[in-house]
């Protein structure tokens, strides 16, 4: 493992995501940033699927930066809850309509 | 909520009593239970918050966590 490794996570909720290595922790651990949260890591849980450009402990901005450039998407914090939150308000607001 | 009946035969004659049926336990594609959700009928499970109802991971609660890495890791190679 070495850093700017590109990754994909295969356990826990951030199952599926990209992320980088951010920073080599030890034989077994990693910090890794990007479309997960900027959190420690078991090399196991970790599929390399290719490489970036970053200098050891980068930024989160810096991560994301090279992600973009290498065409990667980018999911927005809090992006999930503020789509239920829309969904929420246009229900309330149906309802109010129909007790009308 | 529909129940079974079974007549039990006690001491006074028999008496009838009734149970509710039991539900399945939850399994993946590939035959393994899932762990982290309750085998509870589903007005039951409607009562639970939403991390009590299964494992938060994508595809939770509906595949394992071996067959999830699994989809992933196709999904990256091809």
């Amino acid at each position: 493992m070495k850093t700017g490794q590109l990754c994909v996570k295969i356990a826990g909720r951030d199952a599926g995501r990209e992320c980088v290595i951010v920073e080599v922790l030890d034989d077994n651990f990693v910090l890794i940033d990007g479309n997960t949260r900027r959190r420690k890591c078991n090399i196991d849980h970790l599929e390399i699927i290719g490489e970036l450009k970053i200098k050891s402990k980068a930024s989160h901005d810096e991560v994301i930066e090279a992600m973009k450039k290498q065409g990667i998407k980018i999911i927005k914090k809090g992006a999930s809850r503020k789509k239920a939150e829309k969904k929420s308000e246009v229900k309330k607001k149906d309802e109010r309509r129909s007790a009308k | 909520m529909k129940k079974r009946k079974i007549f039990k035969k006690t001491t006074k004659g028999v008496k009838i009593v009734y149970v509710k049926k039991k539900v399945k336990l939850p399994r993946c594609v590939c035959g393994a239970v899932l762990h982290g959700i309750p085998s509870l009928r589903s007005s039951q499970i409607r009562k639970l918050s939403k991390s009590e109802k299964g494992p938060e991971r994508p595809y939770g609660g509906n595949l394992c966590s071996k067959c999830m890495r699994e989809k992933i890791i196709e999904r990256y190679r091809k």
